[in-house]
């Protein structure tokens, strides 16, 4: 019999190092791989679907918002910022997030816009109020708050947004709070832990180490062409 | 020696009460476990997995940074440069002409694309009391993830004006994320990529293990970013 001359015996996990090869280390990655995986398999699901909702934006048209209009009385609380008027839509809704800064406007939690002179107009001087913008949002509702200084009403559009809406948006991470971000990002760690360990589990039992080489690098070489191919 | 036979039957019994032994894979229906289900469920998780490991890595890492976008893939490292071919002819007639000098200019491959949001361009316009005619306006926009040429051509002009955008790994790697101007191509593999995650997340679970560790710490480690979204989306 002709043996091959081989100075190891072939591997039962061709991707993993010879050097870690040791029950302790095997039990380690697969139970990282398990617990991770177990940990991400809602949030796989949840970005995978939408994902391809996204992609496919023109196929997978998501209902139209439903907006409505409230005018909220002020009642005398003097108001004379966008943090005064942010607290005060806070307290009288009963809100549980902050107000924060609306995408095309600047300043840190909301602006004012509107301040300086007047110009004239057919009936006389035009006036330049002070006027505060500012927003509440979550994936599902957004509460855009808009007040002209000294008038008694603030104005509230609220938009709501359907199932499939408010699940893109989880997945862009838009009205986010701070626990989803940071849930985005450990499922964003966990996805590329879980890619890592999966390789270095990969066992002969699958299949053919040869043809687990050639996916493995045509998914690489496809990141590789599409991220540098030139225009 | 004790003999504790007796104790090990009992405890057999107990579980032959709730019908059949223990299952290795606890979050497999029994009817399904049976050796060819869970060689096909192993194999489909392993070659998907295998096939999706590398945009796993890029995929994850840019999660992470357009998750913060307003501080982190805002300040990623693009360089812009700008500079003019000159034109030997004068002006163009069509615009596959157009295209064609320029692909040929800067070496450049591939279709040009639409750019968003482009300006319009009136064909006459009004300055004082007398109208202008406005020369024909050329544009080429092509665009990969890694860099954009945009290019733009006033017909009587004697140079092209080029504004070539060049993007740092980063920056690349979160146009892929969000599959904006990589090409057909590209979409195709997100598809597969989003369709292989969520097979990799059921064939996953029902692949889970005693050997991992306690089902009750997995059923709640999964239910936690399924209750995380439910309450993260409806907060207001």
């Amino acid at each position: 019999m002709i043996q091959k001359a081989r100075k190891r015996p072939p591997k039962a996990h061709p991707f993993l190092p010879h050097a870690l090869q040791s029950p302790i280390f095997l039990t380690w990655l697969r139970r990282s791989h398990g617990w991770l995986g177990a940990w991400g398999a809602v949030a796989g699901i949840l970005f995978g679907l939408t994902t391809i909702m996204m992609v496919h934006g023109e196929v997978f048209r998501t209902a139209e918002n439903v907006q409505s209009i409230i005018q909220l009385p002020v009642v005398g609380a003097g108001i004379g910022s966008v943090d005064e008027m942010g607290a005060f839509v806070k307290s009288e809704l009963g809100l549980e997030t902050l107000w924060r800064r609306p995408r095309n406007q600047q300043g840190p939690t909301g602006s004012t816009v509107g301040m300086g002179m007047g110009t004239a107009i057919a009936g006389g001087e035009s006036v330049k109020r002070p006027v505060y913008i500012t927003q509440f949002t979550s994936p599902s509702t957004t509460l855009d708050v808009r007040y002209v200084s000294g008038n008694e009403y603030i104005e509230i559009t609220r938009t709501e947004r359907g199932f499939l809406e408010i699940i893109n948006r989880l997945h862009r991470g838009n009205g986010a709070q701070l626990g989803w971000i940071l849930l985005g990002d450990v499922f964003s760690g966990v996805l590329v832990v879980l890619a890592i360990t999966g390789v270095l589990l990969w066992s002969k039992m699958d299949g053919p180490r040869l043809f687990a080489i050639g996916l493995g690098s045509a998914g690489f070489l496809a990141v590789l062409y599409f991220g540098l191919a030139g225009a | 020696m004790v003999f504790n036979g007796p104790d090990v039957s009992r405890k057999s019994l107990a579980f032959g009460r709730q019908g059949g032994p223990t299952k290795a894979h606890p979050f497999l229906p029994r009817t399904l476990q049976t050796q060819n289900f869970l060689r096909w469920l192993r194999r489909t998780h392993a070659w998907l997995g295998m096939a999706g490991a590398a945009a796993g890595v890029v995929i994850g890492i840019s999660g992470i940074t357009l998750n913060h976008r307003a501080t982190l893939s805002g300040r990623l490292p693009t360089s812009i440069s700008t500079y003019q071919v000159e034109v030997s002819q004068i002006g163009f007639t069509q615009q596959s002409e157009f295209e064609r000098f320029v692909q040929e200019k800067l070496d450049i491959k591939g279709p040009a694309t639409e750019p968003r949001g482009a300006a319009v361009r009136p064909a006459v316009v009004e300055i004082g009391d007398r109208l202008l005619d406005q020369p024909r306006h050329f544009g080429a926009y092509y665009a990969s993830a890694g860099e954009v040429f945009s290019i733009n051509y006033i017909n009587g002009n004697a140079y092209i004006d080029v504004e070539h955008t060049e993007r740092g790994l980063l920056s690349t790697w979160n146009r892929l994320h969000l599959a904006s101007a990589s090409g057909f191509g590209w979409i195709l593999i997100v598809d597969a990529f989003s369709g292989a995650m969520v097979v990799l997340s059921i064939t996953g679970i029902l692949l889970w293990s005693r050997l991992t560790g306690p089902r009750l710490l997995a059923v709640s480690l999964a239910s936690f970013v399924l209750f995380g979204s439910f309450y993260y989306a409806n907060l207001l």
